[in-house]
């Protein structure tokens, strides 16, 4: 008995005593940006460079409650070095709280300045936008809607419509960027109406995307990522940017973001990182992989889905979209949280 | 020595489930007191109440009926030698796959029945938000009722059946005596139940439901201030506190019988228990096959599995590492506790709150707390050895191992130990060769409840997670992101493995046990 | 009557009876006695049904009730049985344990005899108490009451007198004669006691590992 505990004791201690052994320099970062597409990504550099990558992935079922919240929580004791996100919104909320520093990163110097931050707290990398996901088989091309008003059109039965829940991820700066381009009462007002119409609310935008590819719904709004893997899989589906129509509002194009953690415990790994992170290479291998659409270098081609030209972008400031945020979440808790 | 080792344990006990409170605490009052913003989001009103009493109609029913289909179920296996020894192990390897994961299995059910339908030219029914919710979390949470309620009949003194089976029909026995005798344990139960779906928001937010715990995150997710969501989530810590108020003198009756004889007959069922039984264990076949059939088809081929394992060892590692040593420290922790729950009075009362409470907090508040506390100048790194995750988990399961050593100390002879104290050479001899090795059965179990919880654990991890470890359930997460895929599928299978083996390994080392145990009795 | 034919009963790799036979005739009395671990409880818990016999058959009053494979349930016997301990049902009263084997008779039927037994065995002005509002001597009462109040055709007691002082050992076991002749009941009572054993049967059997070594006429 005694041998056994003895055993077990010392089974449970191993990784400690692992943990006390000479480290090779690393570079710990939080990501958003989904494992699979990331992780090779940063095995890539550690190749390269011999700086051992420490990621922490944040998941979407925690509502964006995950990651940003723990980077803020740890702000007088950091233990990332990076913040690589896959949107924009939590990076701005970072800035506002003091967990980032400023770096200009020589590898973003052909980055347009709309997706730099004019103090260089955060560099945008390639992204993704909000696209209208039909189910070919349930709507016909002359049925298919084309902007974001068309939602609220009495042919398209509100139950047939999907939308994740307007208050976590993409969808909730979607929703934050309509505030800052339509105003609040009436942005406020289209989401009520959806809300009414009985537009099936669920859990995140890969559902929406799942709902439409099964058939479930007709139509959904969901990102550029998750509708190409539905049409990846072969499922009867077409992806539509929505608002592209002359003088349209054109869809929100949502660039992933790169920051430096303010005291960050490895600052020279971390902007080595931050460097491969927001350069040519990687955003051609990002948007090569199928995790962007959108790319930001005019020299990079766009990816092959989604089909046709590439989107006509929201005329709103991504700090315009950031401002809305905390007024739309609020409004929209009391609309679709009941 | 043992008065102190007790007193160290009980005061580890406490701080560990008190610590991400105090951190929170430490937190708000170092960023500033609002009192009054906070006392408006602890009082539900409005949209908020209705948020509530909507949350606790779905708990209350998937309480209900999972914990009573869980009881019928258990009434089955419990005493079974063959089928039932093997179906009782059914529970643990579900335990850590995640609701959510349940859910999706169900939908994809659901989807290709309606397809079926469909087909046959028949309507195909809209399924109420509410009632589809209360369907996917019962179904997630039956494997669980169905041990617990094992547990809860386990509870019951066989002299006590004995009595009444010469006297009364069996049907009468189970409803006069199992059953009431039975009835503070499985009511425990279902306060667990309870608290679980009471805080689960990925089931309902699956079909457009809206619960109070989404809410809870919403606030937290828009404001960013975990004193906030903390406030918000008071009603819930406080009916918590109320049920166990109310049910403390129920609960602190469970499982005070002695051990059980190794070798008994199986009651015979009347008809309508037949009847019954025979519906819920084929509702807890049904639920394994769903999930478990829609998992293997997911997962497409042995090959599409190996490569899912490959690309997740470090995670399998990390997951194994983690919840054993979780399940190891919340051992030590749950004797300590236990002697505490047995107290009378206010500080039996407090024990009973402090266990209790953790159930209802929202598990990321834990980990952020943690952080918090961190942050303070405490003089110890405990970041670096990367013990947060550990520490997160034991504040969040350490209270359900305690619950399940109280279970087993109620059912020792207390004059096995006075004996073994009396005799004893040295001071460690009794507690170390006496009762522990008594205890056995139920720390194994206590431990094995603790593994497969840490292992499905993922609010609290993901914020205490150290960089570059993950759990297993954090890379599922992740990868859901691609809906049901064969990646997802294929780790889900090797958590409940990993949990199905570590189960095994129980059962066989509690078998051997019982034998040895079973030998030192009368025959 | 009670009868045991070849009776056989293993826990595992246990040998708790082997081949054990004898009668007991209606409305007498057999003591068995036997050090512990002799199978002496088991014997008893296979003639109520509580366990199903590897080889050999239990008869009573002629049918039988038991044998590998097939037993009759144990509400069904008429078998009274006193265990070592009272095991009371911690949730009932003293009068609802008793009134528990009376379901099926008319209520005032039902009070009359419980009344008739709580004299009997002086627990009168205790019947609103529940077991742990007890003493042990007592509860061991409300347990004798409790198998006396069907009225049963065999009543077996496993050792009921352990742990009770001399004084209150000679009570019960008045108690316990004086009822099972008064119920006209076959009677099979294990003790380890010779001098006990004496008291209550003309006839003792004897066993030891399982295997009967003797009946005497003490």
């Amino acid at each position: 008995m005694r041998r056994l505990v003895l055993i077990i004791v010392l089974a449970l201690a191993l990784p400690l005593a692992c943990s006390c052994a000479p480290k090779p320099p690393t570079v710990v970062v939080y990501t958003s940006v989904d494992q699979v597409y990331a992780e090779p990504v940063l095995n890539a550099f550690a190749e390269r460079t011999g700086i051992r990558v420490q990621p922490v992935f944040d998941v979407e079922a925690t509502k964006t409650t995950g990651l940003a919240n723990r980077l803020i929580a740890e702000k007088n004791h950091p233990r990332a070095d990076v913040w690589w996100s896959g949107e924009f919104a939590q990076t701005m909320r970072l800035e506002a709280e003091g967990v980032l520093a400023p770096y200009d990163s020589p590898a973003a110097a052909d980055i347009p300045a709309a997706y730099r931050d004019p103090g260089f707290f955060w560099t945008g990398v390639a992204g993704r936008a909000r696209v209208l996901l039909v189910n070919t088989k349930l709507l016909t091309p002359e049925q298919y809607p084309r902007n974001l008003r068309d939602l609220l059109d009495e042919h398209l039965p509100g139950g047939q419509i999907g939308i994740a829940y307007p208050l976590f991820g993409t969808t909730a700066t979607h929703a934050a960027a309509l505030y800052a381009a339509w105003g609040r009462d009436a942005a406020r007002g289209y989401f009520a109406r959806l809300q009414a119409r009985g537009v099936r609310v669920v859990d995140g935008n890969s559902v929406v995307r799942d709902m439409v590819a099964q058939g479930q719904l007709a139509c959904g709004l969901t990102d550029t990522d998750d509708a190409c893997g539905a049409v990846e899989k072969g499922a009867p589906v077409e992806i539509l940017f929505p608002d592209q129509e002359e003088g349209g509002l054109g869809t929100l194009v949502i660039p992933g973001t790169v920051a430096l953690v303010a005291g960050a415990p490895h600052p020279q790994q971390a902007r080595m990182l931050i460097d491969y992170l927001v350069s040519a290479e990687v955003e051609r291998q990002l948007v090569a992989s199928g995790w962007c659409q959108v790319p930001l270098r005019s020299t990079i081609a766009p990816p092959a889905c989604p089909p046709g030209p590439a989107p006509r972008g929201m005329a709103v400031s991504l700090e315009a979209v950031w401002q809305q945020t905390e007024a739309a979440s609020a409004d929209l808790r009391e609309v679709f949280v009941r | 020595m043992l008065w102190l080792g007790r007193r160290a344990g009980l005061i580890a006990f406490g701080l560990v489930i008190l610590a991400p409170w105090g951190g929170l605490l430490l937190a708000a009052l170092q960023s500033g007191v609002r009192w009054r913003d906070w006392l408006l989001l602890a009082l539900p009103r409005g949209r908020s109440l209705h948020l509530l009493t909507s949350s606790l109609s779905l708990a209350g029913a998937v309480a209900v009926l999972g914990m009573s289909s869980g009881t019928i179920a258990a009434t089955f296996l419990w005493r079974r030698r063959r089928l039932g020894r093997v179906l009782r192990w059914l529970p643990l390897a579900l335990l850590p796959i995640p609701p959510y994961i349940h859910a999706l299995a169900w939908n994809a059910a659901g989807a290709a029945t309606g397809r079926l339908v469909q087909r046959l030219g028949l309507p195909v029914p809209a399924v109420d938000p509410w009632i589809a919710s209360c369907w996917m979390q019962w179904m997630a949470l039956l494997p669980l009722a169905v041990g617990l309620a094992l547990v809860g009949l386990e509870s019951v003194e066989e002299r006590a059946v004995e009595s009444a089976t010469l006297l009364r029909p069996d049907g009468d026995v189970w409803r006069c005596i199992i059953l009431p005798l039975a009835a503070p344990a499985l009511a425990a139960g279902g306060g667990l139940l309870f608290a679980l779906s009471l805080g689960d928001y990925s089931v309902p937010s699956l079909f457009g439901m809206s619960v109070y715990a989404l809410d809870i995150f919403a606030e937290f997710s828009a404001s960013g201030e975990p004193a906030r969501a903390a406030a918000l989530a008071t009603p819930l810590l406080l009916l918590t506190g109320g049920v166990t108020l109310a049910l403390q003198g129920r609960l602190r009756q469970a499982a005070q019988a002695p051990a059980q004889r190794s070798c008994v007959l199986a009651l015979r069922s009347p008809l309508w228990l037949c009847v019954m039984q025979a519906l819920a264990v084929a509702l807890l076949v049904l639920q394994a096959t769903v999930l478990l059939g829609a998992l293997f088809l997911a997962t497409q081929s042995a090959a599409r599995f190996i490569s899912a394992l490959a690309s997740a060892r470090r995670e399998i590692v990390y997951t194994a590492w983690l919840a054993a040593l979780a399940g190891a420290l919340a051992l030590p922790l749950a004797l300590a506790s236990a002697s505490g729950l047995a107290r009378g009075g206010r500080s039996g009362l407090l024990w009973w709150l402090l266990v209790v409470l953790p159930l209802a907090a929202p598990p990321p508040l834990v980990g952020i707390g943690l952080i918090a506390l961190y942050n303070q100048p405490i003089g110890v790194d405990v970041y670096a050895l990367g013990a947060l995750p550990v520490l997160a988990n034991l504040a969040r399961f350490a209270p359900i191992a305690a619950l399940v050593v109280l279970a087993q100390t109620r059912r020792l002879d207390p004059q096995l130990l006075e004996a073994a104290r009396l005799l004893q050479r040295r001071p460690w001899q009794a507690p170390l060769e006496v009762h522990l090795p008594l205890l056995a059965p139920g720390l194994l179990a206590a431990a094995a409840l603790v593994f497969s919880f840490t292992a499905g654990e993922l609010g609290a991890t993901l914020i205490v997670a150290p960089p570059g470890s993950a759990t297993l359930t954090l890379r599922i997460y992740n990868y859901l992101h691609y809906g049901a895929s064969a990646d997802v599928a294929g780790l889900c299978l090797a958590l409940a493995m990993c949990a199905l083996l570590g189960g095994g390994v129980a059962a066989a080392t509690l078998g051997t046990w019982n034998r040895r145990l079973a030998r030192g009795g009368e025959p | 009557m009670i009868a045991v034919a070849s009776l056989s009963r293993r826990y595992d790799h246990v040998r708790a009876l082997e081949d054990v036979s004898f009668e007991i005739a209606s409305g007498a009395a057999l003591a068995v006695v036997g050090p512990s671990g002799s199978g002496k409880t088991t014997l008893l818990r296979l003639i109520a049904g509580l366990e199903q016999p590897d080889a050999g058959e239990v008869l009573l009053d002629g049918c039988v009730v038991s044998r590998p494979g097939w037993s009759l349930a144990p509400h069904r016997r008429g078998v009274g049985l006193v265990f070592q301990t009272p095991a009371l049902w911690p949730h009932m009263t003293v009068a609802q344990n008793i009134l528990f084997g009376l379901r099926g008779l008319p209520s005032a039927e039902a009070r009359a005899r419980l009344e008739a037994l709580l004299v009997r065995t002086g627990l009168k002005g205790l019947e609103r108490r529940y077991p742990h509002q007890l003493s042990g001597g007592q509860a061991r009462r409300v347990a004798l009451a409790r198998a006396l109040a069907p009225r049963p055709r065999f009543l077996l007691l496993d050792e009921p007198l352990t742990n009770l002082d001399a004084r209150l050992r000679d009570d019960m076991l008045e108690l316990i004669l004086a009822a099972a002749q008064e119920a006209a009941a076959t009677l099979l009572y294990v003790t380890h006691r010779m001098e006990e054993a004496a008291r209550v049967a003309s006839r003792v059997l004897t066993l030891e590992a399982g295997r009967v070594v003797g009946i005497e006429e003490p």
